[in-house]
């Protein structure tokens, strides 16, 4: 209680919730009218009724602005999210998902407790990219389903409204004040209704919000079965939330140069998703394209969250009839545009530039989620390739120098790191062909990691002695230092130079 | 270093109000009278709040990215500006600081938050002297500065406010009611080096009863700290009312007082008399916890 009200936590309460109202609630706005198309797409994406989309939007970016560690970072349903529940929802039904998306909440609120968002420092930044990219190109996949086996008109108004989308914020004038999705949505519904095409619309796809949502206990039976059908699904759901909850974070984090909390956030992403369950919405996190357009149109704090997520539900529920009629079409250049924006195109001029193992490892972390349709799997290969390769570019941090002390006497000095991955190499050093009298190594000057290091120097010993040598190890006890796993953090000078160096 | 520079400082917080030149004087007089080192900071606020207004809401190519480069450049611009700004104002007053004889100046330029810089100086300041509004609120006469009730509120040192034009004090107010607050104000004033000079005014002021006997304990105290002019004034009346009046009777320049209770919900409660005292009176007030 105390450290809530502590006075400078009230002024920075203070400061995120109402440091500049105007701007806030003015790129609220434009996030809320970018949000509804994006809802109602991932919805669709999910294989549920758009009001899913829009009721997990609304319950996660209200709570979230309350409860998060980002301010200004939007957070609703999403596709990454949507994309992992297609089977659920496919195999099992609605009331599976929204069961799904309670627990994907408790699990999110227990990995916060624990300080996992501090796991994020293993995944890389090639990782990062590839997610973000993996993410864009199943965006843009999941709208080819609704350009395929349909009429000309279909394709002529998606190319008009990319136009519009891209094309309107050159317009003088009025360019930057009004957002172009939505200039592009109205554009194209009352093209649509004035000329009476008949192509598909919102309302064709399944029921809008006519209500606010209620609490409502997911209709499942509450036994072990449950549990085995809806724990997978909530896992990977927990951990892709998080994983792109947390890097949208880094992302504002940069553009608006401020900090934010990590483990706060991966709480309050939890608790927004058990609320989103428990008022009939799916799971959802951060979203990057979104947060963009937030920054962009000017909001920084928690109100421009909360005014996005409250008046995306009050504008579906006044509107719906009218969010029924907006073509199809019309959504799909929305979210192509949200794919574009989504997309590192950087990272696809830096192929030439960077290394190939950094290149190897986002490629594959596309190619693992593309194949997958399972971002989480993607970025379990990504960060594994990325520290292998790690792994295999400190081994070559070694080497053997040997010199012949007498005519039977020999002495290796051993520089260097000695781990699991660079033992064989470090066995390969030592000549057991030459006949002598004594051996010394000397391993002063070497780093052991782990026990696979210290069994490769046993069996070089055991391979001398078999020959008939006498072998001396010098300078093991130093050397061996960095064997031991330490909880403690080695960040101060003297206590490096204990481990690793000045022997 | 020697260790005088480091240890209770005077921290005198300037920003480009108009407040700012006072604050130097008034700073620059305590510092003389408390024979204690003074630093000049100036902290450049990181302001979280947008500059540029794009409600295009659409994101293309390399969206995030443009983005960050354009902010960027609306930030460094605006941070080396100043930046610069502030460089001048320290050079300013440190000048002014050592011409008129203060022995150790010191000037500290930060960038981010100015209470979180002050708790964090905390430890080896003796007092710190900020304008009671800043540049925010430079206009508006009746609003108090926005940082102003968190910097009170946070530090644990004393805090002196200036609200008004330098001029040299004489005659000094002791605000005591015998709480916990206005006790520590005492040992402030008792122990503080070079106020005994001055002319005090001891004044207590509560509806329900009188305050002689609690003034007396005050008065003994500070007689035996080589304090030579006191006054006492106890009223049986409104506090705020009773002090604004006394203020005005001997022409108080500064007066001192305890300050928001540091427990925070009687904080929210009780603050508001000082509150009320910020707001009210014209002369400089030294918040005491």
């Amino acid at each position: 209680m105390s450290s809530f009200f502590a006075p400078v936590r009230f002024a920075q309460w203070r400061s995120e919730w109402f440091g500049q109202p105007r701007q806030d609630i003015l790129a609220g706005m434009v996030v809320a009218l970018a949000l509804i198309p994006e809802a109602i797409a991932f919805s669709i994406i999910a294989g549920v009724d758009p009001k899913v989309g829009l009721y997990a939007s609304f319950c996660i970016a209200v709570t979230i602005s309350f409860l998060g560690g980002r301010p200004g970072m939007i957070s609703a349903a999403t596709g990454a999210m949507a994309l992992l529940m297609v089977t659920l929802v496919k195999d099992h039904g609605l009331e599976y998902l929204l069961a799904a998306s309670v627990l994907t909440g408790v699990i999110q609120v227990v990995m916060g407790i624990f300080k996992l968002g501090n796991l994020m420092s293993f995944v890389s930044r090639s990782v990062v990219t590839g997610f973000v990219n993996a993410l864009a190109i199943l965006i843009f996949m999941a709208q080819v389903p609704e350009l395929t086996n349909v009429g000309w008109q279909v394709y002529a108004m998606t190319a008009a409204g990319l136009g519009i989308i891209y094309l309107f914020p050159y317009c003088p004038g009025i360019g930057k004040i009004m957002p172009s999705p939505l200039v592009c949505i109205l554009a194209l519904t009352i093209f649509t209704l004035a000329t009476g095409l008949d192509i598909r619309t919102v309302g064709d796809m399944g029921q809008l919000p006519d209500a606010l949502p209620f609490l409502h206990w997911p209709l499942v039976p509450l036994n072990f079965e449950t549990l085995q059908i809806i724990f997978p699904y909530a896992l990977g759901l927990a951990v892709v939330g998080l994983l792109e909850s947390l890097m949208t974070a880094t992302i504002v984090d940069g553009l608006t140069d401020t900090p934010s909390d990590k483990n706060r956030e991966c709480r309050g992403q939890g608790i927004a998703n058990i609320v989103s369950g428990f008022f009939g919405g799916m799971a959802g996190c951060a979203m990057i394209g979104q947060s963009v357009i937030n920054v962009k149109s000017g909001g920084r704090g928690r109100l421009s969250t909360f005014f996005a997520g409250a008046l995306l539900l009050v504008m579906v529920v006044f509107t719906n009839d009218w969010v029924a009629q907006i073509p199809m079409a019309a959504l799909v250049a929305v979210m192509i545009m949200v794919s574009i924006g989504t997309f590192d195109w950087q990272s696809i001029r830096n192929l030439k530039t960077y290394p190939k193992s950094t290149n190897m490892v986002m490629i594959s972390t596309v190619v693992v989620v593309v194949w997958t349709h399972n971002l989480a799997l993607g970025v379990f290969v990504g960060v594994l390739l990325a520290a292998l390769f790690f792994a295999n570019k400190v081994s070559h941090f070694m080497y053997v120098e040997s010199k012949l002390l007498s005519e039977n006497q020999r002495r290796y000095e051993v520089h260097g790191q000695v781990f699991f991955n660079s033992a064989a190499k470090f066995t390969d050093h030592f000549d057991f062909k030459e006949a002598l009298d004594r051996v010394e190594i000397d391993v002063t000057q070497a780093h052991f990691w782990d026990i696979s290091g210290v069994h490769a120097l046993d069996m070089v010993v055991l391979k001398f002695r078999r020959e008939g040598a006498d072998v001396e190890v010098i300078g093991l006890n130093e050397a061996s230092a960095t064997i031991i796993d330490r909880f403690g953090v080695h960040d101060k000078k003297e206590e490096i130079d204990k481990v690793l160096g000045g022997h | 270093m020697e260790p005088a520079v480091i240890q209770d400082r005077i921290v005198a917080c300037i920003d480009g109000s108009a407040l700012s030149q006072s604050v130097c004087h008034y700073a620059i007089w305590l510092a003389k009278q408390m024979q204690l080192p003074l630093c000049f900071l100036h902290v450049i606020e990181n302001v979280n709040t947008s500059t540029i207004s794009d409600f295009s809401g659409a994101i293309g190519l390399g969206a995030s990215e443009e983005l960050l480069e354009e902010l960027t450049k609306v930030e460094q611009n605006r941070a080396s500006l100043l930046r610069q700004q502030g460089r001048v104002m320290l050079q300013s007053v440190e000048q002014q600081a050592k011409a008129q004889g203060v022995d150790h100046v010191t000037v500290e330029q930060r960038h981010g938050s100015l209470v979180e810089r002050l708790v964090e100086l905390e430890s080896s300041m003796s007092l710190s002297v900020i304008g009671i509004r800043g540049e925010t609120h430079a206009d508006d006469q009746q609003q108090l500065g926005a940082q102003l009730e968190a910097l009170v509120r946070s530090i644990r040192k004393p805090v002196f406010v200036v609200n008004c034009e330098f001029i040299e004090p004489t005659t000094f107010m002791l605000a005591f009611n015998g709480s916990d607050g206005s006790r520590r104000a005492l040992d402030f004033v008792a122990y503080t080096q070079g106020l005994a000079q001055f002319k005090w005014i001891l004044a207590y002021a509560d509806q329900n009863q009188a305050g002689e006997q609690i003034l007396q304990s005050a008065h003994t105290r500070l007689n035996r700290q080589g304090f030579a002019q006191l006054v006492l004034e106890a009223r049986q009346s409104q506090p705020e009312q009773a002090l604004l009046e006394c203020q005005a009777r001997h022409n108080v320049d500064v007066t001192v007082m305890g300050a928001y209770s540091h427990h925070p919900l009687r904080g929210f409660i009780f603050g508001s008399f000082t509150e009320t005292m910020l707001r009210k009176t014209n002369k400089p007030l030294l918040l005491v916890h």
